[in-house]
């Protein structure tokens, strides 16, 4: 799959603001960003502070109230389901599982966008499928049901089956929430590893450190409005992180990384 | 009321008895049975009723045992449409308040005996 | 996946064999010599009556009305992600039953035996425009717990009419009511099937054709979407052709309980939840089922017929229990 290969932005807002129906407060104000092809791009912020109502306006989910969200330099809201299913693979935060089902089924969901009513996978369908469970190590979860899968198996299964949906960009919303150690560090790995082939990768999260480290830009939110964008070196600093978590912070170099550490200080009394 | 009731019987006693099934609406068809206020309506204006074997005073019946019995006259409410296979049996519409026993059951009696036997003499 | 191939088959001989059960018991006991006579169109009249004009048609009609009822409830379960959800569950059977009911009360089945099942058709689909338009005016991406609340709103409601009817009317009224709301095929004729199987079988079809995004919906809406599903139109096409579906039913054997909410799991037990199988499935265990049911109800207290709906829970609760016992 040719990844990136429109010139400009994978995914770019410009001055945006997004407001729900109903609401008369806007949830991102302001907004412009603009993430390049085959970068790992990270969005930080404060609960609420408009991370996932920014993957919504990328998908065009919902309609901006002024402004507007561009995927692959078209605007969001233009997509069909279907296309907008092959350019980008999208891990939720969380999704239920009503009825029971095999990994390897819900890894095949991930072809859906090139199937119709009354085809059949083919060959290729299912070497996709098989490839994207090897990439996310994930390979001798396939029979297994769904239900007894643990936090990081699951997670590399649902990435599995955006992978499967051979697209150019993955976007996935807190996808290292609720792991332990090992479990974030191998879903990074993958991450890198994802954008390494080319591909785009935008997330949300709160591992401050962790999204420093691994991400070549990032995006800080507060109050849906840009607080800071750029690298992770120009946007972990001590200023703008104390202002938008409302706690003092004091940022150091990690000695083993050279990353920016994030080191949260007692209040003082 | 008796009387009246044992003079409609006498009537009619003598005038060749009509097999008649009483059919009283819903799906499938319900009939009238033995022991039925309307069996005994039926007796007395002379006629027998062609279900005189079921085993409930009133009870659904099947379709294809309806549509084979030995039936000379359908009786049904208005309304009641007529069940498959019986097209080629004539049918009367029940008198109107005909179900409620009460005083009205002596003209009941009389007019569901014209109603069997509209040939004979009054 | 692997296990709907030979479901699929054995499911198939079972819908066969109880359309030829069907034809082959009835309360009029009937040789196998005259039955094949009168399906050759030799024999006597009666068993020709019986067999062609009545038997028949009847199993038939019960293939389509049990099958599309299961069909209904299977979309039903996957759309509403609840599964407890059956065909009736957003007020079909309540406007269908005010339709009938008020036929009945007005003796308007005088016009002709069409009356009914045309009135209680018209009484589902105006309880399906009600439903629709009362959670769309409260929630236009037509949120499936405000479409739930709707149905059940709407249910209450038709009930209160229809009691109210019911206390007006005389006793025979009631009784054909009360009769109609327990559900018979007893009204089968070659016609009421023509003119079901002709509405049946395409929705059905159309239906098939969704098991996919169906699929994709039982992750949530937000997941389907993402993956390409039209998430909207799949929800206004699924529920609008599963109600219709529904309401044909109804129409012509009136309410018929059970067979579109356990038909649908029993299904699921043996076969998982994939809908491509699941879907095809459904229709071809409610119909078999269905056409045994009737056969049951129209034999065990012969001459009389009993409700269908008594034989559906009647036989249906077992056979249930056994599947979940055997696969837990």
């Amino acid at each position: 799959m040719p990844a990136g290969v429109s010139p400009g932005p994978e995914l770019e807002t410009r001055t945006l603001d997004v407001r729900y129906p109903g609401s008369p407060e806007l949830v991102l104000r302001d907004v412009s960003m603009a993430v390049a092809p085959g970068t790992l791009y990270s969005v930080l912020g404060p609960n609420g502070a408009g991370k996932s109502s920014l993957i919504r306006a990328l998908l065009g989910l919902v309609r901006p109230a002024r402004g507007e969200a561009f995927l692959a330099g078209v605007p969001a809201a233009d997509w069909r389901p279907r296309e907008r299913a092959r350019r980008v693979g999208v891990v939720p935060q969380s999704e239920a599982f009503q009825f029971p089902m095999t990994v390897e089924e819900l890894v095949s969901m991930g072809r859906y966008p090139y199937l119709t009513a009354l085809s059949s996978p083919t060959a290729k369908d299912r070497s996709v499928v098989a490839d994207a469970l090897t990439r996310c190590d994930a390979a001798e979860l396939a029979p297994r049901p769904v239900d007894t899968l643990s936090g990081g198996e699951l997670q590399r299964v649902r990435i599995a089956r955006a992978l499967a949906q051979e697209p150019a960009t993955l976007i996935l919303d807190e996808p290292t929430a609720s792991l332990d150690l090992s479990h974030e560090m191998e879903i990074m790995e993958l991450l890198r590893d994802v954008v390494s082939s080319g591909r785009t990768v935008l997330m949300t999260t709160h591992h401050l450190d962790l999204a420093g480290r691994y991400s070549d830009r990032l995006l800080l939110l507060n109050r849906g409005a840009v607080a800071a964008e750029g690298t992770p070196a120009e946007v972990l600093n001590a200023r703008d992180l104390e202002r938008v978590f409302g706690w003092p912070v004091t940022v150091t170099d990690d000695p083993v990384t050279g990353t920016p550490r994030v080191t949260p200080l007692a209040r003082e009394r | 009321m008796t009387r009246a009731l044992d003079d409609v019987r006498r009537r009619n006693a003598r005038l060749p008895r009509i097999r008649a099934a009483i059919l009283i609406g819903g799906t499938p068809p319900w009939v009238a049975g033995p022991g039925s206020y309307l069996d005994e309506l039926l007796d007395i204006a002379g006629g027998d009723n062609a279900f005189a074997d079921l085993e409930v005073p009133f009870g659904s019946i099947s379709p294809e045992v309806l549509a084979t019995r030995e039936i000379d006259l359908i009786l049904a409410n208005a309304g009641t449409p007529t069940p498959l296979g019986l097209s080629a049996i004539p049918r009367a519409d029940l008198p109107a308040g005909i179900e409620v026993p009460g005083p009205g059951m002596v003209d009941a009696a009389r007019s569901l005996a014209l109603i069997l036997h509209p040939e004979a003499p009054r | 996946m692997t296990r709907s191939g030979p479901a699929a088959l054995s499911l198939g001989f079972a819908l066969v064999a109880s359309v030829a059960i069907s034809v082959g018991m009835g309360a009029v006991p009937l040789a196998p010599g005259e039955i094949v006579d009168a399906l050759r169109g030799v024999g006597s009249d009666t068993a020709r009556m019986i067999v062609v004009e009545l038997r028949l048609p009847r199993a038939l009609l019960a293939v389509l009305v049990g099958g599309g009822l299961a069909l209904a409830g299977a979309v039903f379960q996957a759309m509403l992600r609840n599964p407890l959800a059956e065909p009736y569950i957003l007020g079909i059977s309540g406007g269908a039953a005010v339709g009938a009911v008020s036929v009945l009360a007005l003796g308007l089945t005088t016009v002709g035996s069409w009356t009914l099942p045309l009135a209680s058709f018209a009484g589902a689909l105006g309880a399906i425009v009600l439903v629709f338009g009362v959670a769309r005016r409260a929630d236009r991406s037509m949120d499936v717990r405000v479409l739930l609340l709707s149905g059940v709103v709407v249910g209450a409601f038709f009930s209160a009419v229809i009691a109210l009817i019911l206390s007006l009317s005389e006793a025979s009224v009631v009784r054909s009511a009360v009769l109609w709301m327990m559900g018979s095929l007893a009204a089968a004729e070659w016609r009421s099937v023509l003119v079901v199987g002709g509405y049946t079988l395409p929705a059905a079809l159309l239906l098939l054709g969704l098991a996919r995004p169906l699929n994709l919906l039982s992750l949530g809406e937000e997941t389907a979407t993402v993956l390409g599903a039209d998430v909207e139109r799949v929800k206004v096409y699924a529920f609008g052709i599963a109600s219709l579906l529904t309401a044909a039913g109804v129409g012509v054997a009136g309410v018929i309980g059970f067979v579109g909410l356990v038909v649908p799991h029993g299904v699921r037990l043996v076969t998982g939840s994939d809908h491509r199988s699941l879907l095809p499935l459904s229709f071809l265990a409610g119909g078999a089922f269905l056409a045994l049911a009737d056969v049951v109800a129209r034999t065990v207290v012969a001459p009389g017929e009993l409700p269908i709906g008594v034989i559906t829970a009647f036989v249906g609760v077992p056979l249930f229990l056994v599947l979940l016992r055997r696969n837990r």
